[in-house]
């Protein structure tokens, strides 16, 4: 593992029930209100690595890598389903764990980003009591809302062999990211962080998979989960919730920002106007400080 | 037990509130171009932590309670540290404006008598060099660079001692906590005494008339406001600029820090804004994230808030306070008033509205007398609508100049148990208990017909198209001197100096308190403080504005 540039942790694994371990972050004191950060696809709890810096002192954050992504196992398709389902497990597995431990059982606060909205999301829905809180930052808990198009890089990903053959033999997915996702070019200590757990085919199957699930229409593996989450989500509607959107992202764009605001009116919404799909990385400078002025109203 | 007051208390109950919330953002270096230099995030628990070692590292040189300790860095990490560091150890900061004369700043120094020398080396050249200070400084610290300069560097000695936590010296609130020299506009700049008691109370009278609450992101750009954004729980955000040079900082970069670090809070002196506002205008550059801004240093004409306020949300409010480093904040005015309002009556010569005082100064205007008053029973205390000297007496008024009895005595007036300050400003306060500035006392025009107060003069003439700024002086014996008016030109208005003349001219007969202003001079270009480039020198404006008539009789 290379250097990780403001990445100071030590993180915990938990081992699941099918034998896979998965690495967290667990920062902060264990008293400490909980923020539970999820990323999406391809990054990893480097991610987050601002926000645990900027919140540990006064909260304790909880940072998982999904499985086959960040410093989590790495499986096989034959050992392990990925999609959406099995990342919702996951979590409540891990969750659980974490209050036989002595976390609390009520009070959580959900970070998402990315595909970790619907990961993150589906989950508060299975376990409402559970989250106080929401902050949400490029992602979607709900069916595409410009309807079933994808840019086109994407579809090339998901749908045809030769967009297979660029993620895993040239990880163009996590590249691409790392380059397109922001605004502000990565330095190349943290680009080369974003991208260490993608160094080899086998470790890039999860991006790959990953773009794969996105369903785009009934009958697609997630769907039903998707759909159903959308329909759910507005039982948080009285919960605080705070929006943090960098508004040069071309795949989660201003239609799922607007989506967000038409659900929850009343949320306490961020826009950055320079910043783009990678939003903590482009203006975390304001987006750390707006989300502790935030839990600390709010706590 | 006895009551302590220390101002680095203040940081310390931070740094364990919040730990991890940022303190400062600090360019790493200066940059070339409009480019914004990488910055340094210093948390509140490393400044509280840092300066815990830095304390050690100062004791370990003999810098101790009590000690005057010239402190000479630029803004910027350092300049934070070791203030933070000389108050947790009870030594008394010398702090001397860097926008003041060179030869001023040398009297400054041999005045204060500091016994300790904390600088750069720039500075400790300077030292050497120019002989500052010279028979006091017995301790010396370089910070930065390679050599010592004649004392130890701050490495070396922050290397001989461990880090760990420091209890900051239990100092009481009438002790003397800095001596602060701000530019003056007449005279060399004097010394002001800062005690614990007067930080502490500053800071609570920002936080009142501001509204500030912890978690503000401010730029400071005039650097003694920053050293207590620590206290008040912000982030503040050093810009990439030289703060001597206010008018000349990059906008470019200020609105790019602004934009990227959510500065909510601005800091900066009239030449800033000048600097700042003239780029929105001219690029339509709007900044919709900043709430509050406040002018400080001198006063801000109303032009200038005229042409930022389009460019700011709304709801954003610009206030510029009244005071001076012998106290401040006294009052406080909002930019909608000050142009909704009290603008048209200044430009006819009504003075300048500086708005009500806060409620914790007690503000009276007395009998103008350029004598000392020992005792208030010796004042003629003025009713509103009367002009005389602003005086003051409050929790941050400041107790004495260090060194100067005849300054002191000039100033000060004892007032049963506390001592009033003389603002040495004339003003009155209108029918709805707001404060007028008039001008400097020392700077009115003493006429036969009676006094004239520059500042009820001069908007009168600034408001002509054309007139970059104007300046009303006296020539002559006190008594009968000549009320004379200067005028400065804006660069393209060169051709049309008849026709501002005439109206100048026309102006002063509009007015019954300006009728008596008989000559009208045009000169290139006021001396002006560096510093703000706004102070004008009118007492150098006098003399040359003598020799003209003398030359023209």
């Amino acid at each position: 593992m290379p250097v990780l540039p403001d990445y100071p942790f030590r993180g915990l694994r938990f081992s699941h029930a099918n034998g896979l371990t998965q690495h967290y972050l667990d920062e902060g004191a264990r008293d400490a209100p909980p923020v539970l950060m999820l990323h999406g696809n391809p990054s990893w709890s480097y991610y987050w690595r601002r926000l645990v810096l900027g919140l540990r002192d006064n909260y304790r954050c909880i940072v998982p890598d999904h499985i086959g992504m960040g410093l989590s196992d790495k499986p096989g398709d034959e050992r392990y389903a990925y999609t959406l389902q099995s990342r919702v497990d996951d979590l409540d597995a891990l969750v659980d764990h974490l209050i036989r431990e002595g976390a609390p059982e009520r009070g959580w606060t959900l970070a998402v980003h990315d595909w970790g909205g619907m990961i993150g999301l589906a989950w508060a829905c299975r376990r409402p009591e559970r989250v106080a809180r929401i902050v949400v930052t490029n992602t979607a808990a709900f069916p595409n809302p410009k309807d079933q198009r994808l840019p086109a890089t994407l579809r090339l990903g998901r749908d045809s062999k030769l967009g297979e053959w660029l993620i895993l033999k040239h990880n163009a997915f996590a590249r691409g990211a790392a380059r397109w996702g922001v605004t502000r070019p990565m330095a190349p200590d943290v680009r080369d962080a974003f991208l260490a757990p993608y160094d080899t085919p086998e470790n890039r199957l999860s991006t790959l998979r990953f773009v794969q699930d996105i369903p785009l229409a009934p009958g697609d593996r997630a769907w039903d989960l998707v759909e159903r989450t959308g329909h759910e989500l507005a039982q948080f509607g009285d919960r605080p919730m705070f929006i943090g959107w960098g508004l040069r992202d071309f795949v989660f764009d201003k239609a799922f920002l607007h989506e967000w605001r038409r659900r929850f009116p009343g949320a306490e919404a961020h826009e950055y106007a320079q910043a783009g799909h990678y939003v903590l990385e482009d203006a975390h400078e304001r987006l750390v400080p707006a989300v502790r002025t935030f839990l600390q109203r709010t706590g | 037990m006895t009551e302590t007051a220390n101002i680095a208390s203040a940081l310390t109950a931070m740094a364990k509130l919040r730990p991890d919330a940022i303190a400062l953002r600090v360019p790493q270096r200066a940059s070339r171009g409009s480019e914004l230099p990488p910055y340094l995030d210093i948390s509140y628990a490393e400044l509280d932590a840092a300066s815990d070692h830095s304390a050690a590292a100062l004791a370990h040189a003999g810098i101790a309670r009590g000690i005057k300790t010239a402190l000479m860095v630029r803004p910027g990490r350092e300049l934070f540290v070791l203030m933070f560091a000389l108050f947790k150890l009870g030594a008394v900061p010398v702090l001397i404006d860097p926008g003041i004369d060179r030869r001023a700043l040398r009297q400054c120094l041999d005045e204060a008598a500091p016994e300790a020398f904390v600088g750069i080396a720039l500075a400790q050249v300077a030292r050497l060099v120019l002989r500052w200070a010279r028979a006091s400084v017995r301790i010396v610290v370089t910070v930065g660079g390679p050599f010592g300069w004649g004392g130890k560097r701050l490495q070396t000695l922050r290397d001989a001692v461990p880090a760990r936590p420091l209890t900051a010296a239990a100092t009481r609130p009438d002790e003397l906590a800095a001596i602060l020299f701000t530019s003056g506009s007449t005279g060399v700049p004097k010394g002001v005494e800062y005690l614990h008691r007067h930080f502490l109370a500053q800071v609570e009278l920002l936080r009142e008339a501001f509204a500030l609450q912890p978690g503000h992101v401010n730029m400071p750009t005039f650097p003694p406001f920053a050293l207590f954004d620590p206290a008040l729980g912000s982030t503040s955000v050093i810009p990439d600029m030289d703060p001597t040079r206010p008018a000349r900082a990059d906008p470019r970069k200020l609105v790019a820090a602004i934009e990227r670090f959510g500065v909510d809070m601005l800091f900066g002196s009239p030449a800033l804004l000048d600097t700042l506002s003239r780029h929105c205008e001219r690029h339509g550059v709007r900044l919709p994230g900043l709430r509050r801004v406040i002018s400080a240093g001198a006063p801000v004409a109303p032009a200038i808030l005229a042409r930022l306020r389009p460019w700011l949300d709304p709801a954003a409010e610009i206030y510029t306070p009244y005071g001076a480093t012998e106290c401040l904040p006294l009052a406080v005015i909002e930019s909608a008033e000050l142009l909704n309002d009290t603008r048209a009556q200044t430009e006819r010569g009504a003075g300048t509205c500086v708005g009500r005082p806060l409620a914790a100064n007690t503000v009276r205007i007395v009998a103008i007398t350029d004598e000392a008053i020992a005792d208030w029973s010796g004042v003629r205390e003025l009713s509103a609508g009367e002009i005389g000297e602003i005086t003051v007496a409050g929790p941050t008024t400041t107790q004495a100049y260090h060194a100067r009895p005849a300054a002191n005595a000039l100033a000060k007036v004892r007032d049963g148990g506390r001592l009033v300050h003389r603002m040495g400003d004339l003003g009155y306060f209108d029918a709805h208990g707001r404060l007028w500035f008039c001008g400097r006392k020392s700077q009115r025009v003493r006429a036969a017909g009676g006094d004239l107060y520059t500042e009820q003069a001069e908007p009168i003439f600034n408001a002509i198209a054309g007139v970059r700024r104007s300046a009303l002086v006296g020539v002559g014996a006190a008594g009968e001197q000549i009320p004379v008016l200067l005028l400065e030109l804006e660069r393209e208005a060169g051709d049309s100096a008849e026709r501002i003349e005439a109206e100048a001219r026309n102006r002063a007969q509009a007015f019954a308190h300006t009728r008596c202003i008989a000559q009208v001079l045009f000169h290139p270009q006021f001396p002006v403080d560096i510093r703000h480039n706004a102070k004008i020198g009118r007492e150098k404006l006098a003399v040359w504005a003598a020799t003209r008539i003398r030359q023209t009789q």
